[in-house]
């Protein structure tokens, strides 16, 4: 039997998560649902997990791929599937950093969550190709090149355009030239708005 | 005796034209030639015509960037020049236009600062506001199917299902709405701290905690608690964390200890302790920790608008 933790801090995107583990109650056995990803480490401690279902934004604004970096580090043996419905594009690989075993999409992957927590458990890594791509103004953010994408980033994370190209090694020219591509791409003229719409849109959240 | 003397108007008068202003002092800082601009400067700071070396001194004391009250800005400079390295020379040039333009710069920096501050505010609330959105949408959708399902379920019930199965469809139909309704109207509000003491409790460990608990520091206190749980269970073999939080003003002290096992040696801050140290000193905290006789951490905290609030 594998004993499964879920972390999740939506209660209707917990339950329907349980409702998963109870459908195959054969196999997997619930321990608990708690809502904090930092608490899962208490659980690996006291109890026997064999498996956790841990989404990346919880409570408290704790990450699930930290929690789950520092599981692995104490606990290489328990799986780790990483969940989100958030589109952020660095997510899948910061998930293989962390050295979670599997990633799920809440809204998007086709797999069924059964199949790979079943997959997972019998050792089978099973990661999206990419990440989902979303509306973005004129466009969506598959048309965004991987520079573009890190201006993004650095630009929702910290504004100014000086540190912005510092962050990224690249002049103030260059970090303009990517803001205006991006400004031509999706249409949207106010570069703050930029910000804030890959923000909203959950395209970068940089506190995950 | 004529020519030299002409050489020294020429000299003067040339000075004299300068925009700048300048003055050269003996080695005893006696001035030995003065041009009109710096006799003005002089005379505007001090009250009084250029007297020694000691004038400049006084005006150059704090800054050398000084602010006339006709609104001009002058740096002035002095320089050891000569063959024999026995003179002084002291320029004064007018910056007002650079001053300005530092000025303008620097408010323009803070209402930029203020600005990226703002905007960081925007996008905190904009994840928010979006996550919002979609657990609404999530409810309305659930609203929406229960409605279907309980139209379905009472058409089948009022055309004639049997009756022992009536009782058992109605108990199922309102176990499923009890809850669901529950769902829409609960606010999803985290509670860290006492999601915590619940997690600790269920996996048999305490938090005793004595004092106050104020709301903006909540995230950062129940971090460290966390924290010290993991390493009683790992280092110390307790079951037991005693938490001892007292505000003082704005200082808020939070003082963590643990039944446990003392430690052995001092202790190095490994993943953990690191990270909750980074957290604390990016929010201005403090936090030192103990090991000799009994592990103790310790985090400070400065709450000013908490304190404001409930002063």
């Amino acid at each position: 039997m594998t004993n499964v933790l879920v972390v999740e801090d939506e209660r209707l995107a917990g339950e329907m998560l349980c409702q998963y583990v109870r459908m195959a109650a054969d196999r997997y056995s619930l321990v608990d649902t708690i809502k904090n990803a930092a608490d899962a480490e208490l659980f690996c401690l006291k109890a026997q997990v064999d498996l956790i279902l841990m989404d990346i934004c919880t409570a408290g604004n704790s990450s699930g791929l930290d929690a789950a970096e520092k599981i692995k580090l104490h606990f290489p043996r328990t799986k780790i599937i990483i969940l989100t419905s958030a589109p952020d594009y660095r997510f899948i690989e910061k998930a293989i950093q962390a050295g979670a075993d599997s990633f799920w999409y809440k809204d998007f992957s086709e797999e069924d969550l059964l199949t790979v927590m079943d997959k997972t458990m019998a050792g089978i890594c099973v990661y999206p190709e990419t990440t989902p791509s979303i509306d973005f103004g004129f466009t969506d953010s598959s048309q965004f090149t991987p520079k573009e994408l890190e201006t993004l980033y650095w630009l929702v994370k910290v504004g100014s355009i000086s540190t912005i190209a510092e962050k990224m090694g690249i002049s103030v020219d260059g970090v303009n030239k990517h803001i205006r591509d991006l400004k031509e791409k999706t249409g949207i003229t106010n570069t703050n708005q930029l910000a804030l719409a890959a923000r909203g849109k959950r395209l970068i959240l940089p506190d995950f | 005796m004529r020519i030299k003397f002409r050489t020294q108007t020429i000299i003067k008068e040339a000075l004299d034209n300068l925009p700048s202003g300048i003055c050269y002092l003996d080695s005893k800082g006696v001035p030995i030639l003065v041009n009109k601009q710096m006799h003005r400067l002089v005379f505007a700071l001090t009250n009084h015509d250029i007297q020694s070396i000691s004038d400049f001194d006084t005006i150059m004391q704090e800054t050398s960037a000084v602010l006339l009250t006709d609104n001009t800005v002058w740096r002035f400079q002095k320089k050891i020049v000569g063959e024999n390295q026995d003179i002084t020379e002291i320029t004064a040039v007018d910056i007002t236009e650079l001053y300005q333009r530092k000025k303008n710069l620097e408010e323009s920096n803070c209402e930029q600062q203020d600005i990226l501050r703002r905007l960081e505010q925007a996008g905190q609330n904009i994840v928010s506001i979006a996550r919002n959105e979609e657990i609404l949408a999530m409810k309305m959708r659930i609203h929406n199917e229960l409605a279907y399902a309980l139209g379905f379920t009472r058409q089948y019930i009022a055309s004639g299902c049997l009756e022992e199965k009536k009782a058992k469809y109605l108990a199922e139909q309102k176990q499923m709405a009890k809850k669901l309704l529950g769902e829409i109207n609960n606010n999803d509000e985290p509670h860290l701290f006492s999601e915590l003491r619940q997690t600790a409790e269920k996996l048999g460990m305490n938090i005793v905690f004595d004092g106050e608990l104020p709301e903006p520091a909540e995230n950062l206190v129940t971090s460290a608690v966390r924290e010290s749980l993991v390493n009683t269970i790992r280092h110390a073999d307790g079951d037991t964390v005693f938490v001892k939080a007292t505000l003082d003003g704005q200082k808020y002290t939070v003082v963590i200890k643990n039944n446990g096992k003392p430690a052995r040696g001092s202790i190095t801050e490994g993943g953990g302790l690191s990270f909750l140290r980074k957290n604390i000193e990016k929010n201005g905290g403090t936090m030192t920790i103990a090991s000799a006789p009994e592990f103790i951490l310790t985090i400070t905290l400065l709450l000013p608008e908490y304190q404001e609030e409930h002063s």
